[in-house]
């Protein structure tokens, strides 16, 4: 069988049994046993898509997921965030969307150093999204930042991804790491830009309720107990990783234990906060997961029949010239980014995608960055991104898929922005690198 | 004939495969073609030996390390003296592919990117003893499941369990202070950023195999066989040179680039090959004896490891 | 089963904590630790997964569902839960035949230790066929088992 029949027969399986509604993971295993059925030898081959499964899930380097969904639902549960945010509602008085700010700031500090999307995201949105509905915030405008900003976990350093495809590519980590920052920064500020048009243009997306006034002793007290000891738990989890006390899973893990600590020195830490807070992160880690069992076994399906490979080789036998050949690149990625992860699709292209851009005479730090955007744009591209589906995981019920995409849309925005910014102008990514030697 | 390896196509190890698989491609014009699925991304690392046991592909390229719970026997590959063709030559190979058929099902067409061994890279200096053992109390060493009670018994090391992509990032803020990687290979992972010192001796030798699934093998044509073994055999020494090579060029550079190089004294190296060496066999053979097949033992020894 | 996997998720983080406290005590910790939160990280959503069809706490799109009139919505809901449990069956049939011969090869996972492999394998039969029992109750009683429609109940 060619491989456009194979491609189209597993994209078009897969998207059509999702879109008739049938739960992702199950869409995701169906196609995956039809085509292991077809292309792998029948029996042996659903053996090996359950074999696959088990590798991916038990090495996937997942394990700082449910850590840090589980230290955003103590935050939550316990009642912590709540004082949090009551209290930054207060000090920051009257700015219009202030806990959109709150979510941008607050999540650029913390995504950075964590460099887990996905945890970022799961962190966040169990954190803000009920607190920011709860307060009348439209679902876009809670939804919205918090992916954006789990996209920045990429970009910002130090990313683990960023080291996954400077490795395939065979090009300097630190240059890439280091040519993350300023875009990285950059794309924070648009974000900052973006929600400020927003509650502008759309004044109802953010309710304009006026806080009580609060006497300056009155401040300076929430300040003390209720916002440093919270600031102070996130700061430590970034301080360990940054001096290399420990790697970010075991920052989330100590980060959710010394919530639990705070909390009881609060005296809030009741046993029902805990089992609802397990109960929370082991949804949203159960349900994360499985899909991840689906679309990683599927990734491989899709690269062992050829029709990955196929797909590219296609769409690279175009005679066009360099920036037509780097449009088709990101093009490529984008579409797979609907319905792979990361890791997959980095597995996938990197190898063939560097030495061309080589060839084409990109440099390769820069190259390298425009490819990291845009495979972060498929965190949060219909139909499959994992963020989509984390989000979906913490949001209240009633927010449907349609309300999450839609809620990502301009932030995707921003990132294609970016990314024209940088073909135009590519100092933004090379400047920085180009410093440090 | 379908093929995978363990390892993504941008790995030196990888690219050495692909070039067998060109080399033999070429001399089965006509008769054959080996198509090449990828890497990782296709069927994953560590399950791959599995997916060449069961016939979902019909040829891979992997560690020997990986599969060592089904051929025990793969132990003494990594702790062995002798290089590919050398083993190939003393019937080491032959024995090994016996062991491989009747143990896992699959065929050994070769043991290529031999000759390469084992290092221990480190950001900081280590101390040394007055017998001149390296003293690494306190370090924090990248472990590696298939290591780790080597370099726990041995060096009493603190070990670090952390996927390889993470380990740039905690080499350089110091969560991580000594890795063992192989020899070649190290400045592509961009580790020589932080890495300072290589200390000596190199211990263990790579075990990289080329496996078909058997009933496959015996379904090929005769002519296809002799082409896939010879091409293979040619491989071996092939391989073993241009790694050489390769090494000869890698140690200049990292020279060039700043990286000490600190040996252990004569009798304290000796005495480390040896207990990495002790280990693995013991490993071997408390595994073998759980299997069953020990009347092959004490040969494997003998001829993977004759020093 | 739900139960298991919230202690387990607890026994995690308590495990990961202790490795970092003793590591940077200066004590050797455990190699097992490590391979322990990777096993639990397939058992948590396998022992989950069940209960999760419970909760109808699974995502899907819906996009179609939501413009269909209650009727061809209740008999598309009819539908996608047979393929659920299609799906199901057959990987858990499957998952059961890896088991089974991963325990006659006596296949081990190697890691800190060489785990039969049959032990982990086995979470995943096990919990397909959970699931399968799980979506074939929804379906024997005509329930609605995908969870709210656009903010419709709850
Ligand atoms: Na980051
Ligand atoms: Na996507």
């Amino acid at each position: 069988m060619q491989w456009y029949w194979a491609a189209l027969l597993l994209f078009g399986l897969g998207v059509g049994l999702m879109m008739l509604g049938i739960p992702v993971a199950i869409a995701f295993f169906a196609t995956n046993i039809v085509a292991a059925a077809l292309f792998m030898g029948g029996g042996p081959g659903i053996v090996q898509v359950i074999n696959n499964g088990f590798g991916a899930m038990t090495s996937f380097a997942l394990v700082p997921i449910p850590m840090f969904l589980l230290m955003g639902e103590l935050f939550y549960h316990t009642g912590l965030a709540t004082k949090c945010f009551n209290a930054a509602d207060k000090l920051l008085g009257n700015v219009r969307g202030r806990l959109a700010y709150v979510t941008l700031i607050g999540g650029t500090a913390f995504a950075g150093p964590a460099g887990s999307s996905m945890g970022a995201c799961a962190l966040l949105g169990s954190l803000m999204v009920p607190e920011m509905m709860r307060r009348g915030y439209s679902k876009y405008l809670s939804i919205g930042p918090i992916m954006g900003v789990g996209g920045l976990a990429v970009i910002i350093p130090p990313s683990a991804l960023t080291v996954l495809l400077a490795t395939l590519g065979r090009t300097d980590v630190a240059d890439l790491l280091i040519a993350g920052v300023v875009p990285g920064f950059l794309l924070a500020s648009m974000y900052g830009v973006l929600i400020w048009a927003w509650t502008v243009i759309l004044p109802e997306a953010a309710p304009a309720y006026a806080p009580e006034p609060v006497s300056r002793r009155e401040k300076i007290r929430l300040f003390f107990v209720d916002v440093i000891p919270m600031v102070a738990i996130i700061v430590f989890s970034v301080i360990i990783m940054i001096v290399g006390w420990c790697t970010p899973t075991e920052a989330a893990a100590l980060g959710a234990l010394s919530v639990i600590v705070l909390a009881a020195c609060y005296g809030e830490m009741t046993w029902k906060a805990l089992v609802k807070s397990l109960n929370g992160a082991l949804r949203v880690t159960v349900m994360a997961f499985l899909i991840i069992f689906g679309s990683a076994t599927f990734a491989q399906v899709l690269a062992f029949t050829g029709a990955s490979s196929g797909l590219m080789n296609w769409a690279l036998g175009f005679d066009v010239t360099p920036l037509g050949m780097l449009f088709v690149m990101i093009g490529v990625i984008l579409f797979l980014g609907c319905f792979m992860d990361q890791l997959s699709m980095m597995l996938l292209t990197a190898p063939i995608f560097f030495p061309l851009a080589k060839t084409l005479g990109f440099d390769l730090t820069w190259f390298g960055l425009i490819m990291l955007l845009a495979l972060e744009i498929g965190y949060t591209t219909p139909p499959f991104g994992l963020l989509l589906f984390v989000m979906k995981g913490v949001a209240p019920p009633g927010t449907t898929m349609k309300d999450i995409y839609l809620a990502g849309m301009p932030f995707i925005a921003c990132v294609l922005l970016l990314i024209g910014l940088i073909i135009i102008f590519p100092p933004l990514a090379t400047w920085l690198p180009a410093m440090s030697h | 004939i379908s093929a995978t390896h363990v390892f993504p196509a941008s790995l030196i190890y990888s690219r050495s495969f692909l070039e067998f698989v060109k080399k033999a491609n070429d001399a089965g014009r006509g008769e054959f073609t080996i198509q090449v699925r990828g890497g990782p991304e296709a069927i994953g690392m560590m399950e791959q030996p599995g997916a060449v046991r069961s016939g979902v592909v019909d040829m891979v390229y992997s560690p020997c390390a990986f599969y060592a719970a089904v051929v025990p026997e793969c132990d003494a590959v990594s702790a062995s003296t002798v290089d590919g063709p050398t083993a190939r030559k003393n019937g080491g190979i032959d024995l090994l592919n016996q062991i491989h058929q009747k143990r896992m099902g699959v065929v050994l067409l070769g043991w290529v990117d031999s000759g390469i061994r084992f290092t221990l890279w480190s950001t900081k200096e280590p101390k040394f003893d007055s017998g001149g053992h390296i003293d690494i109390k306190g370090f924090k060493v990248r472990g590696n499941p298939i290591y780790n009670a080597f370099l726990t018994n041995y060096l009493g090391a603190q070990v670090i369990n952390i996927n390889s992509s993470e380990l740039y990032t905690a080499l350089e803020r110091g969560t991580v202070d000594i890795t063992a990687w192989t020899q070649i290979g190290l400045m592509d992972l961009n580790w020589d950023r932080y890495i300072k010192y290589r200390i000596l001796p190199d211990f263990f030798e790579t075990d990289l195999m080329i496996i078909m699934n058997q009933k496959k093998w015996t379904s090929l044509s005769p002519k296809t066989r002799e082409i896939l073994q010879r091409t293979a055999i040619e491989h071996e020494s092939a391989s073993l040179q241009s790694l050489q090579e390769l090494w000869k060029k890698e140690q200049a550079e990292l020279a060039q680039r700043g990286i000490k190089t600190l040996a252990q004294s004569p009798d304290a190296s000796r005495r480390f090959v040896a207990g990495a060496r002790a280990a693995s066999l013991a490993r071997m053979k408390e595994r073998t004896e759980k299997a069953g097949g020990m009347e092959n033992y004490e040969r494997i020894v003998q001829l993977f490891t004759p020093g | 089963m739900a139960i298991a996997a919230g202690f387990l998720m607890a026994a995690m983080m308590v495990v990961i904590c202790l490795d970092v406290v003793l590591r940077n005590l200066g004590y050797q910790s455990s190699a097992h630790f490590f391979t322990f939160t990777e096993y639990a990280l397939l058992a948590v959503p396998c022992l989950g997964a069940p209960w999760l069809v419970r909760e109808k706490g699974h995502i899907y799109v819906e996009i179609l569902l939501m413009t269909l009139k209650p009727r061809p919505r209740k008999l598309l809901t009819c539908v996608i839960g047979g393929v659920c449990i299609a799906v199901c069956a057959i990987l858990a049939w499957y998952g059961l035949d890896v088991t089974i011969s991963d325990f006659l090869q006596n296949e081990k996972d190697v890691r800190s230790l060489d785990m039969p492999r049959w032990m982990v394998v086995g979470f995943i039969p096990l919990s397909f066929a959970m699931m399968g029992i799980e979506f074939l109750r929804f379906v024997v009683r005509r329930e609605d088992f995908l969870g709210s429609l656009g903010g419709q109940s709850e």
